[in-house]
C-alpha cells in the first residue's frame, strides 16, 4: 500500500523535513516498500517470545550524584548564532494560540 | 435532567532534589547566571552520552514507595520527540512503555470519608530549559531567550488513575502528594519556582454510567487553588454543554487566573506525535530487590503514621494532629518543643495558633522561624510556672519574634512578671476593697458575682500583672473573714 501525498507531507512536517517536489514524488514509493519489508515481521509467531527491550544484555552504569564542572559560559554560547545577555536568542515560537 | 459525575486525573511533574542533573554532572542549583550550568550532554551537542544519576533513581524509588507503588525491577528509557527551543536534543529522555514505578495508591480523607486515589505510574525523565519571552507577553514578543540551566534536571512524572471525583478532591490529593514528597525529601515542591507542576484531565458522565465522556486537558495551573478553581470552572462549563445537548471537544485548555476561565488552545500543528522509541544510549534500568528494600527501610515516618502517633502518644485531638503533620518541619518543631515542655496540648495550641499566625503574616516557613522550639518552650514554661499570664505571654512572643530575645529576658526587661507573691498582691487587694465598699457589701450579702468585678479592679490596679486566680483566692479569704 502506497503512502498518499498528504500522509507524506504530514510525516515530513512532524520530522521537520523540507521536501522538494521531486522528493515528494519518489519518497512515498520508497517508504512504502520499506514498510512492506518491515510488515513481513508480522508473519513471525512471537507468542512465547519475551519482547526485546535492548539489543545487548547487561546493565547500565550509574554515576554518583556529584557536581562536575560545566562549560564556561562563553564556550557554552560559542556555537550560538544569536546571543543576547548570555542567552540564546531565537525567533518567538507560539505553538499554540488560544481563543474562547 | 441527568445528574453528572465528574472524573478527574492529574499529571504532576516534580523536580528531584539531586545535586547534579539526571544524565550529567551539571549543578542543579536554582538562580545561576544564564547558561552557566550546562555541558555537551544537557545542551544536546552531537556525540555527548548520558550517564544516569544513581541518586535520581533512588529518589524516584522513594517517591514510588511513598505512593505505595510497585517498583519495577527493569524499566526503560525512551525518547519522546518534539521540536521546541527549550529542548536542545529535539527529544526528551523519558520512560514510556516501562516506567520505574506503577500501580500505586494514595489514601485521602475527604470530610469524614476515606478515598483511595490510584497512581498509574511514577517515571523518571529530564527537565527542559527555560524560555524567557522578551516584551510584555508571549504574544507581543518577537524573540525568546533561552537558558539551559534547567535542562536535564531530574524529574518524576506522577500520573493518577481517573479516580478523582471533584475539584476539591484534586486539591486535597495535591496537598497530600506535596506532603509526601516533602517528608521523603524527594522534591522541595515549590510551585513558584516551577519545581512542582500539575496538569489536569477532566470529563463528565451521567451518574451510574461506566463509560468515560470526552475529556479536556487543563494547563497553566500555578497553585493548588488554581487547580481547584479551574476544575470547578471546567466541570461547570462541560455540564452546561452536555445539558444543552452540545458536545465537549477533546482539547487542551489554558487556565486564565485573572479571568477565572479556561480557554481553548488551538494547536497550529497536527495532534502531537511523539514517536517514542527506546533510547539506544541508555541500557534498561535494573533495580535489585536489596536496593529497594534498603530504601524502604530508610523511609522516614510518613504523615499518616505520624498523625496516628501524635494522637496516641501525645493525646492530641485529631484536628491538631492533622495540622501539625501537614509538614515534616512543623511536626519536628512541635516535637522539639514538647521535649522542653511536657504538656503537648499547650504546645500544640501555641504552635498552631500564635506561631503559625505570626509566620503567615510574615510569609515565613516554620523552618526559618526566628523563634526556635527551645525558645518557645522557654516561654511556655513561664506560663506553666505562673510567671506570666496567657495574655501577657502573647505580647512576650511577639517581642521574641521582633527582637530575637528570650522570653525571660523580655519579661524581666519589661517588668511583665505576674504578681503572685502574697505581700504585693495584698497591698493592691486592700486598696481595691477600700475603694469599692458597694461591691464588697454585695459579695458579703451573697451576690457571688461581685467577686468578678473586684478581681477586674485588682487586674486594673496592677496593670494586668496580678495573677487573677491568686487575686480571686485572696479576695475571697479576706471578704469571708
Ligand atoms: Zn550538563
Amino acid at each position: 500500500m502506497e503512502l498518499s501525498l498528504k500522509e507524506m507531507e504530514e510525516l515530513a512536517l512532524i520530522a521537520r523535513l523540507y521536501l522538494t517536489e521531486e522528493e515528494k514524488k519518489i519518497l512515498p514509493q520508497q517508504i512504502s516498500s520499506i514498510l512492506d519489508m518491515v510488515h513481513s515481521l508480522e508473519t513471525v509467531d512471537t507468542e512465547d517470545v519475551e519482547p526485546t527491550i535492548y539489543p545487548i544484555t547487561g546493565s547500565g552504569v550509574l554515576r554518583e550524584d556529584e557536581i562536575l564542572p560545566s562549560l564556561a559560559v562563553k564556550d557554552a554560547l560559542a556555537n550560538g548564532p544569536d546571543i543576547v545577555d548570555g542567552y540564546f536568542r531565537v525567533p518567538r515560537i507560539i505553538e499554540e494560540e488560544y481563543e474562547s | 435532567m441527568a445528574d453528572w459525575e465528574v472524573i478527574i486525573g492529574l499529571e504532576i511533574h516534580a523536580e528531584l532534589l539531586t545535586e547534579s542533573k539526571v544524565f550529567c554532572g551539571c549543578n542543579t542549583e536554582f538562580g545561576g547566571e544564564p547558561n552557566s550550568q550546562v555541558c555537551p550532554v544537557c545542551m544536546g551537542l552531537p556525540g555527548a552520552l548520558p550517564v544516569l544519576n544513581r541518586q535520581a533513581v533512588e529518589l524516584a524509588i522513594k517517591a514510588g514507595l511513598a505512593l505505595n507503588c510497585t517498583i519495577n525491577g527493569t524499566s526503560q528509557f525512551d525518547r519522546k520527540h518534539y521540536f521546541y527551543p527549550d529542548l536542545p536534543k529535539a527529544y526528551q529522555i523519558s520512560q514510556n512503555d516501562r516506567p520505574l514505578c506503577s500501580h500505586g495508591m494514595v489514601e485521602l480523607s475527604v470530610g469524614d470519608r476515606k478515598r483511595q486515589i490510584g497512581i498509574q505510574r511514577v517515571h523518571l525523565e529530564e527537565e527542559a530549559g527555560k524560555s524567557v519571552h522578551v516584551g510584555d507577553s508571549i504574544i507581543s514578543s518577537e524573540y525568546s531567550l533561552l537558558d539551559y540551566n534547567r535542562s536535564g534536571i531530574a524529574l518524576v512524572e506522577i500520573v493518577t488513575e481517573p479516580d478523582i471525583r471533584s475539584a476539591e478532591e484534586a486539591r486535597l490529593f495535591l496537598e497530600k502528594l506535596k506532603t509526601l514528597l516533602e517528608y521523603t525529601e524527594v522534591s522541595d515542591c515549590k510551585m513558584e519556582e516551577g519545581s512542582l507542576r500539575c496538569d489536569a484531565n477532566i470529563s463528565l458522565r451521567p451518574k451510574g454510567s461506566s463509560a468515560y465522556g470526552v475529556k479536556t486537558e487543563i494547563k497553566n495551573l500555578n497553585s493548588f487553588r488554581a487547580v481547584q478553581r479551574a476544575l470547578e470552572f471546567e466541570a461547570d462549563r462541560q455540564r452546561r454543554l452536555l445539558q444543552a445537548k452540545e458536545v465537549v471537544l477533546p482539547e487542551t485548555r489554558h487556565w486564565d487566573e485573572a479571568k477565572g476561565m479556561t480557554f481553548s488552545m488551538r494547536s497550529k500543528a497536527k495532534a502531537a506525535d511523539y514517536r517514542y522509541m527506546p533510547d539506544p544510549n541508555l541500557y534498561p534500568l535494573q533495580v535489585d530487590e536489596a536496593w529497594i528494600e534498603s530504601i524502604r527501610q530508610n523511609l522516614p515516618e510518613l504523615p499518616d503514621a505520624k498523625r496516628d502517633r501524635f494522637i496516641n502518644d501525645y493525646d492530641l485531638p485529631p484536628y491538631d494532629a492533622d495540622v501539625l503533620t501537614t509538614s515534616r518541619h512543623l511536626a519536628d518543631y512541635f516535637e522539639a518543643c514538647v521535649q522542653e515542655v511536657d504538656e503537648p496540648k499547650l504546645v500544640s495550641n501555641w504552635v498552631m495558633g500564635e506561631v503559625l499566625r505570626w509566620l503567615k503574616a510574615h510569609e515565613l516557613e516554620i523552618e526559618s522561624s526566628p523563634v526556635a522550639p527551645k525558645e518557645l518552650g522557654g516561654l511556655l514554661k513561664l506560663i506553666q510556672e505562673d510567671v506570666v499570664s496567657t495574655i501577657v505571654a502573647k505580647d512576650v512572643l511577639s517581642e521574641m519574634f521582633a527582637t530575637g530575645k528570650s522570653a525571660v529576658e523580655i519579661v524581666d526587661e519589661k517588668g511583665w512578671r505576674q504578681i503572685s507573691d502574697a505581700d504585693s498582691l495584698e497591698a493592691i487587694i486592700d486598696g481595691v476593697i477600700a475603694e469599692n465598699p458597694g461591691p464588697v457589701a454585695d459579695f458579703q450579702k451573697g451576690k457571688t458575682k461581685a467577686i468578678g468585678f473586684l478581681v477586674g479592679q485588682v487586674m486594673k490596679a496592677s496593670k494586668g500583672q496580678a495573677n487573677p486566680q491568686k487575686a480571686n483566692e485572696m479576695l475571697r479569704q479576706k471578704l469571708q473573714k
